[in-house]
């Protein structure tokens, strides 16, 4: 295959959950997640009892593709942010 | 693209059910949902019209057992097929490394696999990725119909290289998991040999 694999090691997996668990605290979040665009899950920080991680990367994943999708047809080069915000939850999608 | 993750000792692998509308790729995923024990599975998403035909993807997370001490984990997609959601289709190819191609057998749909392969072979390729060199495996759907070709007819029409070809009637299961295996050996023989 044309496209090469993502590997992930220990000392960069250390590395990505220490900078997302700083981020979850200067956003004041009760978690969050390092996703690549292919929809699948880096690194996570915070509490993820009771969540889907997995099910929250593919879809997360396919949110920011359609966004992406959208900004194109619409002769924009991108939508940065995504916020999506309900009643208990609020989602953003940087 | 697979993705290995040493520090949860993971390998994800990314599988796409590919084939024109109501071919049967939303029937395979859910065949397999139902019928996969409750420690090796996932939620089954769908994000489907009010109808029940795939408006986007569907997505089911398996787990088939360990390779030397890495948890293989297949995360299972399909594509809208209606030809107007190209798009999508599109989006849900990123990062594919293994595809399955469900093509209806019934004379009438015949058109609709050839184009179905044709756009695949193009997304693919605006991905990067040939479909020569891609894990692929041909599933002949709904040979129960009196309506279906003979197999051999169809395969003569649809085969693209030397991939497995199973019959199946995946709204009884039949096929169903067959193709899975086959797919799965394909890709991890394809990571083997990277």
């Amino acid at each position: 295959m044309a496209v090469s694999d993502l590997v992930l090691h220990e000392a960069d997996h250390k590395r990505f959950a220490s900078l997302l668990d700083r981020l979850r605290k200067d956003a004041n979040a009760k978690v969050a997640f390092l996703i690549d665009k292919n929809g699948q899950q880096l690194a996570v920080a915070g509490q993820v009892d009771g969540l889907d991680p997995t099910s929250l990367a593919a879809l997360s994943a396919g949110n920011v593709a359609a966004t992406d999708g959208l900004a194109k047809l619409l002769g924009e080069r991108e939508f940065s942010t995504l916020f999506s915000t309900e009643r208990t939850a609020d989602v953003a999608e940087p | 693209m697979t993705f290995i993750n040493y520090a949860a000792r993971e390998i994800n692998c990314k599988i796409v059910y590919y084939g024109p509308g109501l071919c049967g790729k939303t029937t395979n995923i859910q065949f397999i949902y139902d019928k996969t024990g409750t420690g090796a599975k996932g939620k089954l998403i769908s994000l489907a019209t009010e109808s029940e035909r795939t408006l986007f993807f569907d997505f089911l997370p398996i787990e088939l057992g360990t390779i030397r001490g890495f948890r293989t984990r297949f995360h299972l997609y399909t594509v809208p097929g209606q030809v107007f959601y190209d798009a999508s289709r599109k989006l849900i190819l990123k990062g594919v490394d293994g595809v399955v191609f469900v093509a209806d057998s019934q004379e009438a749909r015949m058109d609709a696999n050839i184009e179905s392969i044709r756009n695949l072979k193009e997304n693919l390729r605006e991905h990067g990725v040939s479909i020569e060199k891609v894990p692929y495996v041909l599933q002949l759907n709904k040979r129960d119909l009196p309506t279906a070709m003979p197999a051999a007819e169809l395969e003569t029409a649809l085969r693209i290289k030397n991939e497995p070809v199973f019959e199946a009637v995946a709204s009884r299961g039949t096929g169903v998991f067959e193709t899975l295996k086959a797919v799965v050996k394909s890709v991890l023989m394809d990571l083997k040999t990277r």
